[in-house]
């Protein structure tokens, strides 16, 4: 096999919602031929859903903990100011770090953070890069730094776009009315004109790079989808309420415009490289650009954030990947993992992530370092340039990232340290690492007693199982607070429901119940009280008030999924339970939960899996293997051990076939009807299967069962029925059939079979002398013989 | 392909081919690809040759400077 080759491109925000009906309808072809080609789905992001610190754990394959980015800017003790996120920042080795180190050839084009640009083996262009820090015309220096090695320093400065380069040729795909736009007013067209200027200069300094150097690896990231989203989203069909008309028509093709020319600019690039290299086109988080779209956002450090998803986009073709196939449970921190897979390279034991084994078409061989940092020494030799910093800063303020910093410098300074010590914070609470993010919290919360400190510490205490103590800081902040938050009601529920106070949790659920729900967290929180009292259909109903707005949301369709199977609806919860695994693959309650209902449905080699699925997740769950060991009675092959589970990964593509095959036998099921006649003995059943037959039903019967004196006509039975309890399947044969089963059978039908029952109700007392006279009769005949 | 230069979307087309060089003649800037076709480049640009990369631009920044000097 010839050398690795593997090119990895960031789309940053890149969501499949708004990409799925541009691939449909012709207008991203070079994306289509990505995802037709090679593993395609959704990547899971990491919270806070900040993009500098997730494109670090994409390059690190580490929490923010661990990699040191923690936030958009960070405190500058040395010179008392903010200053951007940047290479100094990051305390760990990245992915282009370790090739580097391997002496293999790498290239690295506008990835935030990295200015200042550090030595690879190869080239790296800063995402200070692209940014047009003078007026069109004026010289326009690059910040120092910028791009390494200095020998390609002067291509790239004539590589760079200015905003004010481009022409209405330019502009007017995106906005068709631009001629209407009062530019005095509205700046809108110059916001285009940036990032489309900005997009520009990534892509000829990355294509100069494809072109004109040898690469063994190399990585292109665009920020460019974000920024048009924060900027236009709310302009993109369907129009929201509230939108204004002429806006709406000017600007509703910016989204799309911004999706079809980053796709032509990927058709070009996979025109530069050859079929051996290896593609990968991820983003960090996804969009909202649906009924969740918000048309102002609240006043809060971060809150364009808000309109971020959950789930990215992944997309890679090449020669080791399978083709035309969906990954299941990727997550950013995998990305990393897998590009060491790639180039057969160990992976880090500290790393978070594991490699996406399952994308490959032949079987990689997993190898393990303690961690790469012990070999890789980083040099960021350059210095942040103090004027470049503050035009980056005033960059993200425009955003809407961060707020001005104030102007006293003690003041910025602090405010910076405390939004990255929760940010950290919120990082340990989503890794289930309560303690660590109660250290941080109590301090945060201690000196403001703000919602967003409180939240995340009363949900840290409630994991710590301190239920008090998550309530007192509930009781703080329902006094310091003027209006009533659905949250803070939802985490009381909660907790008063762990500490048994049952009465108390289902008022505040019920008193919620005539509300909106805001929040897929609130839903999931009431949702859980009802649950926990086995009212499943009124968790349900919470459940689907939200799930119409956040389809994807992996919680609430687990939740969906309890709350069918406790009125179990088996089949329907197999549904749930796969798309929430879909979106999140690491949730061992509900690969158990699945695997419970497909030992229900019968489907024992798939609950199996299911259950082993659960095991390596959550090792030693005496629940599970109480069910494994069920399973091994009924005869399924139990065979598991520990090197089995070395990489849950690779049972990924199993949620694909399984769901496939579960769909396929569902669907089978369901193909024909079982016409069952039914009632207690004596009620008239024989009578209404002789009716049946005699107009031409196909009747279920082994005619074992003789005519006799009490039913001249003869029963029409199947014996096979008396033992339904134990050979259930036996129905699949009676498929478009009618079939006797009478009333003390009905229980063992099995829920997977469609069923049309007719019920013979007869009046008690005829059928209970019916009984007598036909128990009378056969006694006699006993006493004859 | 001189009707298809600069309008907008139906431009994508330029950038399905692979290799380009820059020719200049009679003041006017081309790009031809490896099959020998040839595409003229207009100073006012397009998205076809932001998408083309730096191939693109140079062509476009070469047509610019190019009509500047006729100016």
């Amino acid at each position: 096999m010839s050398k690795p080759k593997v090119l990895l491109i960031g789309w940053d925000a890149a969501d499949w919602d708004v990409i799925n009906p541009l691939m449909e309808s012709g207008q991203m072809p070079a994306l289509k031929k990505l995802v037709e080609g090679g593993m395609s789905g959704k990547l899971a992001t990491l919270e806070p859903v900040f993009s500098p610190m997730l494109w670090s754990s994409i390059a690190t394959g580490k929490l923010a903990d661990k990699h040191g980015v923690l936030g958009f800017t960070e405190p500058d003790y040395s010179s008392g100011a903010v200053r951007p996120v940047s290479n100094h920042s990051r305390k760990t080795a990245a992915i282009w770090n370790i090739l580097s180190h391997q002496k293999l050839k790498t290239n690295v084009v506008g990835w935030w953070p990295s200015h200042p640009a550090e030595p690879v083996n190869g080239a790296m262009v800063s995402n200070f890069y692209q940014k047009a820090s003078r007026s069109h015309g004026e010289n326009w220096p690059m910040a120092p730094g910028t791009v390494f090695p200095k020998k390609y320093q002067q291509i790239m400065k004539d590589l760079r776009v200015h905003p004010g380069d481009l022409t209405d040729e330019h502009i007017l795909p995106f906005v068709p009315l631009a001629s209407q736009v009062n530019q005095e007013e509205d700046k809108r067209l110059n916001s285009v004109g940036k990032i489309l200027a900005e997009a520009a200069s990534i892509h000829n300094a990355g294509t100069w790079l494809l072109e004109h150097t040898e690469w063994d690896f190399m990585a292109i990231y665009y920020d460019n989808i974000d920024h048009f989203c924060h900027g236009f989203m709310k302009f993109h069909p369907p129009q929201i309420k509230g939108l204004d008309d002429k806006k709406f028509e000017l600007y509703k093709e910016v989204v799309n415009s911004a999706y079809k020319f980053h796709d032509m600019m990927l058709g070009r690039i996979l025109d530069l490289v050859d079929d051996n290299t290896t593609i990968m086109l991820i983003s960090d988080h996804g969009f909202e650009s649906g009924i969740n779209r918000l048309l102002s956002l609240p006043k809060e450090a971060a809150a364009p954030a808000y309109d971020h998803r959950a789930y990215g986009v992944f997309a890679a073709m090449g020669p080791e990947i399978k083709k035309d196939e969906l990954v299941f449970g990727a997550t950013l921190l995998d990305i990393a993992p897998t590009l060491l897979s790639l180039f057969n390279l160990p992976q880090g034991k500290d790393m978070d992530g594991k490699p996406l084994l399952n994308i490959f078409n032949t079987k990689k061989e997993v190898k393990y370092i303690n961690s790469w940092d012990d070999l890789i020494v980083r040099e960021v030799e350059e210095k942040l340039d103090p004027a470049s910093s503050k035009e980056a800063l005033e960059m993200l303020i425009n955003l809407g990232y961060i707020e001005k910093p104030d102007d006293k410098a003690e003041v910025a300074l602090e405010k910076a340290r405390v939004e990255n010590e929760f940010n950290l914070a919120r990082v340990y609470l989503s890794s289930n690492r309560p303690k660590e993010a109660i250290s941080l919290l109590e301090t945060l919360f201690k000196t403001e007693n703000s919602v967003r400190f409180g939240l995340r510490l009363i949900i840290a205490y409630e994991a710590l199982k301190k239920y008090d103590a998550a309530l007192e800081i509930i009781d703080t902040l329902e006094k310091a607070i003027k209006n009533p938050i659905q949250q803070l009601n939802a985490l009381k529920a909660s907790l008063l429901a762990e500490k048994n106070e049952k009465e108390a949790a289902l008022e505040i659920v019920n008193l919620a119940y005539q509300q909106r729900i805001d929040t897929p967290f609130s839903a999931q929180r009431f949702a859980k009280v009802l649950i926990k009292y086995k009212h499943f259909k009124r968790a349900d109903a919470f459940i689907n008030r939200v799930l119409k707005r956040f389809p994807e949301n992996s919680s609430l369709l687990y939740l969906s999924g309890v709350s069918t199977f406790g009125v179990k609806a088996y089949e329907k919860a197999v549904e749930l339970f796969l798309e929430s695994i879909n979106s999140q693959f690491f949730n061992p309650t509900a690969h158990f939960y699945l695997g419970e209902c497909l030992s229900k449905l019968d489907l024992l080699e798939d609950a199996y899996r299911a259950f082993s699925i659960s095991l390596k997740q959550k090792p030693k769950s005496r629940k599970v293997m109480q069910r494994l060991s069920n399973l091994e009675l009924k005869g399924v092959k139990v065979k598991f051990s520990e090197a089995e589970f070395v990489n849950y990964n690779s049972k990924n593509l199993e949620n694909a076939t399984l769901k496939k095959q579960v769909k396929k036998e569902f669907l089978k099921n369901l193909e024909g009807t079982i016409y069952i006649v039914s009632g207690l003995p004596r009620s008239g059943t024989s009578m209404m299967m002789q009716l049946l037959n005699a107009g031409g039903a196909d009747i279920f019967t082994d005619g074992k069962r003789k005519a006799d004196n009490s039913n001249p006509k003869g029963y029409l039975e199947h014996e096979g029925i008396k033992q339904l309890a134990r050979n259930r399947q036996l129905l699949a044969d009676a498929k478009d059939k009618v079939v006797k089963v009478v009333a003390p059978q009905l229980k063992f039908l099995m829920p997977k079979f469609k069923y049309k029952v007719i019920f013979m109700d007869r009046k008690v007392e005829e059928v209970v002398a019916s009984q007598h006279k036909m128990s009378g009769k056969i006694r006699a005949i006993t006493l004859i013989n | 392909m001189s009707q298809e230069k600069n309008s907008g979307w139906k431009a994508t087309k330029l950038a399905s081919n692979s290799t380009f060089v820059i020719k200049e003649y009679n003041n006017e800037v081309f790009l031809v690809n490896e099959r020998g076709e040839v595409i003229e480049v207009s100073p006012k640009g397009s998205l076809a040759f932001l998408a083309l990369g730096s191939i693109g631009h140079q062509a476009w920044q070469k047509a610019k400077s190019i009509a500047k000097k006729n100016v």
